[in-house]
């Protein structure tokens, strides 16, 4: 069927996953046959352009997608199916999240030790050892003086701070998975290091995977061992070298568009999420596109080892 | 300088009974001057008091000490409708820019809002075309001004907040990390976008940014808190 059956079956395995919004006015598809896999014991990265669905997708795996979606397709973790109910039971305790948005995430009448607690809840510490791991996460990530910064409310914080109030947080109880949507935005280069080597660092202490979506390039270098890029709703590339050695075409305009290219945006407009593709997403915007290419949607094709491209080019 | 349009001279701020009732000193004796047509960015680490300082040059944060001037004049403390005017022509885009939208509001009405209060229904149409333009500009589709502000993704919102201070024609744009979740595409398409307005209309930035390659970019010249 598609790439990710039929290989192991560690790890999360999405198959033909497609979702979308209804709203009064219509509706909105963000993803389109989503199929990946995500490996036990990696750090895998999301990458692409914004509004591509990267969060969507990290929502449906935590099943945690609002009433009005509705999603086909599966999710597989660990060879069970992983539907929408199982998944938030585990949330926390197995999958850990570290959500994009913090004014969303935070809720401004509790202080930060009231979150950090209710996040261990499911350890069972006593109070004594729960305020020594509130404290220890907090230094983990970048607050060297973590006392003041328990008692305070996320409005006392800065963007910097509470970006990082979320990672802590999102890596309380050592969950097994770890899915963290842009963990690193409006922070300095130090922190985001700092942050970088933490999240690395938990690999010891019981987190053994990762998904991290990212927009922070050198992060997703630092951090994933494989890397999968997303448009229109679309994984088109994955892969041990994209960054290094990107083969689909649309990987290659977004990583030339890194700013030490000088600020060179991929000329065309990504697709709105209302629009549909029969043929491949990119066409539109594809120098080498083909008239087959808006017809025909392109299938996974293998061009080396552990790599998986969507193009005809590869065919 | 006597180009000076924005300024804050010998600004101090602390806050008190927060983190549980201490007191938090955040800067003592900054100043900052934005000259006319220029783009001064503003750096320095997590927490050193960048967003406070863009609020008190907003009027939206008292300072304990100093003042702002604007145009020449001092309008620490302006009210009324002198403030409004001072609040059109400084435009915001925050850090955090779901928190300028209303949630219970549809983004379409939340950002022609501003428009009408100012200019009445006239200059409410005229807006409708302006914002189809720039969200050409910015890669987005109207599609997005049915919605709520939570769903829309994080960069797509961070876009339409800019979308919303761009239409009313602001002559001075504080932007704190605006592009923060963006990707590199549609951040240099912004970061060029930018450049054009303030070209065209001669804007003036403070550009707030952890990004020394896009403050490197953009900014005429940098300033480190
Ligand atoms: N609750 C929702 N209702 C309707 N549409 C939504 C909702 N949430 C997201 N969308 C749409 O789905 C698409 C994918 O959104 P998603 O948040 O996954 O983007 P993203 O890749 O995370 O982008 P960014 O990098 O900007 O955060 C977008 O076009 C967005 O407008
Ligand atoms: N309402 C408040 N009450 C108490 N302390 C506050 C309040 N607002 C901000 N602070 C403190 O002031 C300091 C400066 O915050 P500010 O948001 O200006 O930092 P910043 O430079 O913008 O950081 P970042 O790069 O992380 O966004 C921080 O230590 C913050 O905790
Ligand atoms: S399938 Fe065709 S349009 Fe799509 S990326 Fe490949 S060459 Fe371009
Ligand atoms: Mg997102
Ligand atoms: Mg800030």
């Amino acid at each position: 069927m598609t790439e990710a059956a039929g290989r192991t079956k560690s790890g999360i395995i999405v198959d033909g996953l497609s979702v979308a919004f209804h709203l009064p006015k219509g509706d909105v598809r963000a993803l389109d046959g989503v199929s990946a896999h995500f490996p036990d014991g990696e750090i895998t990265g999301i990458i692409g352009e914004s509004g591509c669905g990267k969060s969507v997708l990290g929502l449906a795996i935590l099943g945690l997608l609002p009433s009005y979606a509705s999603a086909e397709g599966t999710i597989m973790l660990e060879g069970q199916p992983l539907e929408p109910g199982t998944a938030r039971r585990r949330l926390g305790r197995e999958l850990g999240l570290i959500p994009q948005n913090p004014s969303e995430s935070l809720n401004p009448s509790r202080t930060v030790k009231a979150h950090i607690q209710e996040a261990l809840l499911p350890l069972k510490l006593s109070g004594k050892e729960r305020r020594e791991r509130a404290r220890e996460l907090l230094s983990a990530f970048g607050f060297p003086d973590p006392d003041p910064i328990l008692r305070a409310y996320p409005h006392e914080l800065s963007g910097g701070m509470q970006q990082r109030v979320l990672c802590a947080v999102g890596a309380a109880c050592s969950p097994r998975w770890i899915l963290a949507d842009e963990p690193t935005k409006g922070l300095d280069k130090e922190l985001r290091a700092q942050v970088q080597e933490t999240l690395l660092s938990l690999r010891g202490q019981g987190v053994r995977s990762m998904v991290v979506i990212t927009h922070d390039l050198l992060l997703a270098r630092g951090l994933c061992r494989r890397i999968a890029v997303m448009y229109g709703g679309q994984i088109l590339e994955t892969g041990p070298r994209v960054l290094d050695h990107p083969l689909h075409p649309y990987s290659r305009a977004f990583l030339a568009a890194l700013p030490e290219n000088g600020f060179q945006s991929i000329p065309g407009t990504a697709p709105g999420a209302g629009e549909r593709f029969s043929g491949c997403p990119f066409a539109p915007r594809c120098e080498l596109a083909k008239a087959r290419c808006r017809r025909e949607r392109p299938a996974a094709y293998r061009p080396e080892p552990e790599r998986v491209v969507r193009c005809f080019e590869y065919e | 300088m006597n180009n000076t349009v924005l300024e804050g001279r010998g600004l101090a701020k602390t806050f008190f009974g927060g983190f549980g009732g201490r007191k938090s000193r955040v800067f003592e004796n900054v100043s900052i001057g934005l000259c006319s047509g220029e783009t001064l960015g503003l750096m320095g680490p997590s927490g050193c008091g960048k967003s406070t300082l863009a609020r008190i040059l907003l009027l939206l944060v008292k300072p304990d000490k100093g003042d702002v001037f604007f145009q020449g004049r001092r309008v620490t403390g302006l009210r009324g409708k002198e403030l409004l005017l001072f609040r059109r022509k400084v435009q915001f885009i925050s850090q955090r820019p779901e928190s300028f939208f209303d949630p219970r509001i549809r983004l379409g009405d939340s950002i022609l809002e501003p428009l009408s209060f100012y200019g009445g229904r006239r200059k409410a149409e005229e807006g409708r075309e302006r914002l189809k333009e720039l969200l050409a500009q910015t890669k987005l589709t109207d599609e997005l001004l049915v919605r709520y502000p939570h769903q829309v993704s994080g960069g797509e919102i961070q876009r339409l907040s800019l979308c919303r201070a761009l239409l009313l024609k602001p002559e001075i744009l504080i932007l704190d990390e605006p592009t923060s979740m963006l990707d590199v595409s549609v951040q240099a398409q912004l970061l060029r976008i930018l450049k054009e307005l303030k070209a065209e209309h001669g804007l003036s930035y403070l550009f707030i940014t952890h990004d020394r390659e896009a403050a490197e970019f953009m900014c005429d010249r940098i300033q480190v808190l």
